[in-house]
């Protein structure tokens, strides 16, 4: 399967502050990727170098099929962007807003996105300002959609909703997502979102990929076990206490000497990330 | 059209009609206005200086504050459009906004003059150039400012004070910088080639704020200006103020210090060795002995004041003579660049009134030595009666006229309303009232009551207290001043009232035994009248009348406009007619204006001119 984008060893500085210091990771075309992270982790800075919003310090960008060190505007036109907060302009309407996003799109398509708007039950005649934060955020999706992009981007697009907004913003997701195969890139902190959403997943901290693969191989490659005193056995990488991340063959290694090794849940398995004690160099 | 220009008309169109209504309204006033000023060109010169500044910022602040404010930009940047184009675009457009009305202006104007002014084309061509570069600036500058969000008012405030830096160190007042420079008052009238200088120096300034617009917006990814645009946190707010007054009051503090080199006078005649330096220049009818005679007694005076009041350093004083002015009218010049006191008297005229002269250098002595405390309304009374009692306190022929002439002061104060108590409070508009003549003399008077009152010893402490000391400069002369009602009771003076009272009655009886030395004021009606001409245009009708059949006495008629905010009005800012009978003032007001008229005769018997009927009153 080709890759709908790679990266690879990216920098990018706020400063003396290394927001993201060689992160890796890639994406296949029309798979759902959920990015993994806890606050500050550097994953809004990653969707906002793909928008070209930002140019990363170091590292190259493979982007739909084009090698680029800053992301061009006529490699905007294929991506839609949702992002965390939607700042739309609040004397717009839906229909203005649509008119107006779609000046900057070629392949616009108008009567999409009004078939976008009912499905997504957004009011085309109330002004932005007058939206709830559910409703602007499946604006967002109709307005990233309606130029039929090759790869949406989505900042925690879910962040601030209730439980039942979240719910039924996932679900008109993934049905469009099935509708068109497009491939979709979506950052988050929720790992319940995640696991039901993604196909493979990524886990940044501190800047850097820690984990890059399906949900599968993500359960299947961090257990909690207690070794034998403090050596911990070559092939296992400790991630926070008894929690250990190895290859799934080394694990069947391990279990068959001695006792089993416990499976934990994606939550567990993210904070034992998020948490690690100390970064590999 | 692109997309974002279309946005921003769409979004802005309301507040741009609403200007443009403005603008047009604006266009028409100046046009009617420009036919006073003798050219419709010099309504251009009028939108340029006034309009197009207030659309620049309404501009930048509507395309500029607002985007990042309601941080709508970020929106922007997720659409396919590079942050430099949205930059551009937005400053292509605004400027778009600001010339198109004003290039139709400009164009109504032309029209307007076609008749009336040679329109050669090189005329026009350097009217529409400096038109041009110069709201190119204004609106450069607007939009860089703009861009420094929270930090705007602060950066306007900053320009102001190094506006004031500039004027203050380099002596060059903002209209002769080039970008004022292209639209000064005179540009109507220049036909000329256009001051190629200023235009481009003003051009070079414009691309440097567009370089500087660019570099700012697209900097560090346009974190910059989305940092600027955060709102003021309260610490930040405080930070900022506080730093704001400390550069305020640092660099007053600089200013104070900075000593101002002491006035010299050319080829004017100094005082003798010995005495406080008193230069009188030479003039018509003041020979150089004459002019040395009256060096030396203006600074025995001086002398005599320090010594009395135990003053420090005097000022250098120098006297301009000038025969042609009222022999009763004394100035003093402001001096901005120099130290001292410069003032301007008919010295050599034939009824020059010496005394009163001498008493005036000595009241701008002590308003110079006080930094301007001792002319406060609460203590003018006190400056005014002091400077004359310590002309007059050896010479009784002027202490008898002087009498006379508060028993003159008090009968205009008794035909209108207030006590004499109430008229020593109020004492800037008694003195108005009064005129200079009559208000010196009641002072006078007041004084002297005062230090009979008091003792010689007791008076001269209340003197020293109230004009003897020297406060700091700046703002903290204000803080210096102690109420003058504290110190005349620490004095052992009584109360006003009281004073008033004691005063009242021996002025009276002094009237009354010289009752044939006082001109018959009472007699004598003034009359003022506003009658309608065509329009809101009113003319004002003067008269003066006596009781039975007693000939009127040729009088002057004083008069001016005044402003909600004038405080003292000095006789050199009043027009003056002389008449012989009843007339009407040669100029025309607008209803709802106010004016100051009075009328002054002069009065052989006083030896000065008397103002009757002075009032402010409103046109209609």
């Amino acid at each position: 399967m080709t890759a709908a984008f790679t990266l690879e060893d990216i920098i990018y500085r706020f400063g003396s502050v290394r927001a993201l210091d060689g992160l890796s990771l890639t994406v296949r075309q029309g798979e759902v990727y959920g990015f993994l992270g806890r606050n500050g982790a550097g994953k809004t800075t990653t969707l906002r170098l793909l928008m070209g919003i930002l140019a990363p310090h170091g590292g190259s960008i493979e982007l739909l099929g084009s090698r680029v060190s800053r992301v061009p505007v006529s490699l905007k036109r294929r991506i839609g962007y949702v992002s965390q907060e939607p700042t739309f302009y609040p004397w717009m309407n839906a229909q203005q807003l649509g008119a107006f996003v779609g000046s900057f799109y070629p392949a616009w398509d108008a009567a999409e996105y009004l078939r976008l708007l009912r499905m997504l039950d957004v009011p085309t005649g109330r002004r932005a300002a007058e939206l709830s934060g559910g409703t602007r955020s499946k604006l967002g999706l109709a307005l990233a959609l309606a130029p039929r992009p090759d790869l949406l981007l989505l900042d925690e697009p879910t962040a601030g909703l209730d439980p039942v907004a979240r719910a039924e913003f996932n679900d008109q997701l993934m049905i469009l997502q099935r509708e068109r195969g497009t491939t979709v890139f979506f950052s988050s902190h929720l790992v319940g979102e995640v696991e039901k959403l993604a196909d493979r997943v990524g886990i940044v901290q501190a800047g850097r990929t820690r984990f890059e693969g399906s949900v599968v191989d993500l359960r299947a490659s961090v257990r909690s076990m207690a070794f034998a005193g403090d050596a911990v056995p070559e092939g296992f990488e400790r991630l926070r206490g008894n929690i250990f991340r190895a290859d799934p063959a080394l694990w069947d290694l391990a279990e068959a000497g001695g006792p089993a090794a416990q499976r934990l849940s994606l939550e567990d398995i993210f904070l034992a990330f998020a948490r690690t004690d100390r970064l590999p160099a | 059209m692109h997309p974002l220009v279309r946005k921003e008309l769409r979004e802005h169109r309301g507040v741009l009609i609403a200007m443009w209504v403005v603008f047009a309204l604006e266009l028409l006033t100046l046009l009617v206005a420009s036919k006073r000023q003798g050219s419709p060109v010099f309504a251009w010169w009028g939108l340029l200086v006034f309009f197009g500044p207030l659309l620049s910022l309404a501009l930048a602040n509507r395309f500029v504050v607002r985007e990042y404010g309601g941080r709508t930009q970020l929106f922007l940047e997720t659409l396919p459009m590079s942050r430099a184009q949205v930059i551009a675009v937005k400053w292509l457009t605004s400027a778009v906004c600001l010339l198109l009305p004003m290039a139709l202006g400009f164009g109504v104007i032309l029209l307007a003059a076609r008749h009336s002014v040679d329109l050669t084309g090189q005329f026009v061509l350097s009217l529409a150039m400096r038109g041009f570069v110069f709201l190119m600036f204004a609106h450069a500058l607007a939009f860089f400012v703009g861009l420094t969000g929270r930090y705007r008012y602060l950066l306007w405030l900053a320009l102001v004070v190094l506006g004031i830096i500039g004027y203050v160190a380099w002596q060059m007042p903002p209209e002769q910088w080039p970008p004022f420079r292209l639209v000064s008052g005179a540009m109507p009238f220049q036909r000329g080639a256009a001051p190629i200088q200023a235009l481009w120096i003003t051009a070079a300034i414009t691309a440097g704020l567009l370089a500087a617009t660019f570099t700012l917006a697209l900097g560090f990814q346009g974190s910059w200006v989305v940092a600027l645009a955060r709102r003021m946190s309260l610490r930040e707010k405080i930070v900022m103020t506080t730093a704001f007054i400390s550069v305020i009051y640092v660099m007053m503090l600089v200013d104070d210090r900075k000593p101002k080199p002491p006035f010299s006078l050319q080829d004017g005649v100094a005082s003798s060795a010995g005495l406080p330096r008193v230069m009188v220049a030479r003039a018509e009818g003041l020979g150089s002995a004459a002019a040395l005679g009256l060096a030396d007694r203006l600074a025995t005076d001086l002398q005599a004041l320090r010594g009395y009041l135990a003053l420090g350093h005097l000022p250098v004083v120098a006297v301009q003579p000038d025969a042609s002015i009222d022999s009763g009218l004394f100035l003093r010049a402001h001096l901005p660049d120099s130290d001292g006191v410069v003032l301007q008297g008919a010295a050599g005229a034939e009824r020059f009134d010496e005394a009163g002269f001498r008493a005036f250098m000595l009241r701008q002595v002590l308003d110079w030595y006080g930094r301007g405390l001792a002319s406060r309304e609460s203590r003018r009374w006190l400056l005014d009666g002091f400077s004359r009692w310590r002309v007059a306190r050896d010479d009784a022929a002027q202490r008898e006229l002087l009498t006379w002439r508060a028993a003159a002061a008090l009968q205009v104060l008794e035909s209108g309303q207030g006590g004499l108590a109430q008229a020593l409070q109020h004492w800037l508009t008694t003195r108005e009232q009064l005129g200079d003549c009559l208000g010196d003399a009641l002072a006078w008077r007041a004084t002297e009551w005062l230090s009979a009152s008091l003792g010689e010893e007791h008076f001269r402490d209340l003197a020293r207290a109230l004009f003897g000391q020297r406060p700091a400069a700046g703002i903290r002369a204000f803080l210096a001043e102690r109420p003058v009602n504290a110190l005349l009771r620490e004095a052992g003076a009584p109360a006003t009232e009281t004073l008033a009272a004691g005063l009242q009655q021996a002025i009276h009886a002094e009237g009354t035994a010289q009752a044939d030395r006082i001109p018959p004021m009472r007699q004598w009606s003034v009359k003022f009248e506003a009658v309608a001409m065509r329009g809101s245009l009113f003319e004002l009708h003067h008269a003066v009348t006596t009781a039975g059949n007693a000939p009127v006495p040729a009088y002057a008629v004083r008069y001016m406009s005044v402003g909600p905010w004038d405080g003292e009005l000095t006789p050199a800012s009043m027009e003056r007619v002389d008449a012989t009978g009843p007339g009407v003032l040669p100029a025309s007001f607008p209803r709802g204006e106010r004016v100051f008229t009075a009328v002054e005769i002069y009065s052989p018997q006083l030896q000065c001119t008397l103002r009757l009927g002075a009032r402010r009153w409103q046109v209609q």
